[in-house]
């Protein structure tokens, strides 16, 4: 269960979100829209308590924003799995080791390691690429690689920020199917977008903002 | 797992940023050979001051016509004053024969008769070589019975004391000095390191990686590099030692000037030291602000 309790977010005078209240359960497909500067990003930043709010309570699964130590944060990310517009990949590894990076950071055994990046791997089919740096792939493919090492760790949400903001149509539309396919799996996904029709008649929740204030939260009607 | 990953990940940061690491290598390499320099001088100073120290004696002279047997038991009463080394019996005659040696007259025939008195030379041991502990001794030697004088060196003393004091308070200075920067260089540098790292430490945190594990690449990093500055700096100073030895052969008595090898295993585990503890800072503080 995710929650947002009439939450502010300020940074030096200016309002990044106000007075939002939206639950998020388990499996649930959410699109936060809105123009560039409406907080979409803001309520992704709390939500993985990359930022505290000024006012109002953060909750995801048993981490509170009130009540969260420096030191449990890590293993709120755990379960946060999150994707950027620019993939924020370690252009020093290869795809193998990027996904596998995070499964090294957070202790897991070898085995594990092996046998669980590679079932991801195969889920964002970039198995014939796993030996190629981030360099060598398309936007599409590094935005794959960056699903699959949020998607490792097996976490209870995805949080995706303009996730396809760098790329053409064709891979913008895989990239979604990916995430479709993840919240198929009964993984929650969060996925933040200025490009409202892109999502516009596939059915999923949407929560649109307009200078930190959700102006509509409401089900998009599935296309016919 | 964590810490064969901690190892890999520090080993191979050191590849990935191989300028960084070099720079660092040298930068914290003449810091060490600084200190290392420091304790040279430290320790040939402190070798040189025992050995001052060691030359010191007292000349203890008996009462005249004092009974041999009398002599014998004095000379066993000094030798277990604390801090006496040994001492060395000088008979009367000896004395007059010492006087003639170096005056060239004989004494018997110019007053018929000998007046020197029996005497010991007394050495002490290096560290009661202090104008306190001399000044100590000598009072014990001249409360015993039948002892005329005790003679030594007090102002020689009391002047090297002092301009110990003096030394060992530079070095102190110096010494604190040249430690604190070191280790603020080897933070710059290693900070500077971890700054070229970043999108690393921001992987790390997005997957959920905790401080401590974050921290320990950058620390097995630091040690290395710390432990390899320790192997360049000796050769800095081996290097430097043999050129002055070459270039102030005739000058300066450069050949009593040792490094012995505790030196230079100091200098290894200061590199340790200061790679281990500037990255823990460094890294530490960068967590912080960057949280």
């Amino acid at each position: 269960m995710i929650s947002l309790a009439n939450v502010s977010a300020r940074f030096s005078n200016v309002i990044g979100v106000e007075g939002i209240t939206l639950d998020i359960d388990k499996g649930e497909f959410v699109c936060i829209t809105g123009p560039t500067g409406a907080g979409k990003s803001t309520i992704l930043k709390l939500l993985y308590m990359e930022i505290k709010p000024s006012s109002g309570r953060v909750t995801v699964e048993e981490f509170d924003s009130g009540s969260i130590t420096r030191k449990q944060i890590p293993y709120l990310r755990r379960k946060v799995g999150m994707i950027f517009q620019d993939f924020k990949l370690l252009n020093d590894r290869n795809v193998y080791d990027n996904i596998a990076f995070a499964l090294r950071a957070t202790g897991y055994k070898r085995g594990d390691v092996k046998k669980m990046t590679a079932r991801v791997l195969a889920q964002v089919d970039l198995n014939h690429r796993r030996y190629h740096l981030p360099d060598q792939l398309s936007g599409g493919e590094q935005q794959r690689v960056a699903i699959a090492r949020a998607l490792v760790v097996e976490p209870y949400v995805i949080l995706a920020d303009e996730p396809t903001g760098n790329l053409d149509p064709e891979s913008s539309k895989s990239i979604l199917d990916i995430l479709i396919s993840i919240q198929r799996q009964g993984t929650s996904v969060v996925l933040a977008t200025h490009d409202y029709n892109m999502i516009k008649g596939m059915g999923f929740r949407r929560i649109h903002l307009v200078d930190g204030k959700v102006i509509e939260d409401s089900m998009d009607e599935p296309a016919e | 797992m964590s810490f064969f990953f901690s190892l890999s990940e520090g080993l191979k940061n050191l590849r990935r940023v191989r300028g960084a690491a070099i720079l660092a290598v040298l930068i914290l390499s003449l810091a060490i050979a600084t200190v290392g320099t420091a304790a040279v001088v430290g320790w040939n100073g402190q070798k040189f001051i025992k050995f001052l120290r060691s030359q010191f004696d007292l000349t203890v002279f008996v009462q005249l016509d004092t009974a041999d047997d009398v002599v014998i038991q004095l000379a066993k009463d000094i030798g277990k004053i604390e801090g006496v080394r040994d001492l060395t019996y000088i008979s009367p005659a000896q004395a007059a024969r010492k006087f003639e040696k170096e005056f060239g007259e004989n004494v018997m025939t110019i007053l018929g008769t000998n007046p020197f008195p029996a005497s010991f030379i007394v050495r002490v041991l290096p560290q009661f070589g202090t104008a306190v502990d001399a000044s100590y001794i000598a009072s014990r030697i001249a409360n015993l019975k039948n002892i005329e004088e005790v003679r030594y060196r007090k102002s020689l003393l009391v002047i090297v004391d002092k301009y110990i004091k003096i030394l060992i308070g530079a070095a102190m200075v110096v010494g604190f000095i040249v430690l604190f920067a070191a280790i603020l260089i080897s933070s710059y540098t290693i900070k500077l390191a971890i700054f070229a790292k970043r999108d690393l430490i921001w992987t790390m945190r997005l997957v959920g990686a905790t401080d401590s594990f974050i921290r320990r690449p950058f620390v097995v990093e630091g040690m290395v590099e710390g432990l390899l500055a320790g192997i360049v700096a000796i050769g800095i100073l081996e290097v430097a030692y043999r050129a002055a030895g070459f270039v102030l052969r005739g000058y300066l008595p450069l050949h009593r000037i040792e490094i012995n090898n505790e030196i230079y295993l100091g200098m290894l585990l200061f590199g340790l030291f200061l790679g281990w503890f500037s990255s823990n800072i460094s890294v530490r503080k960068y967590l912080r602000e960057k949280m």
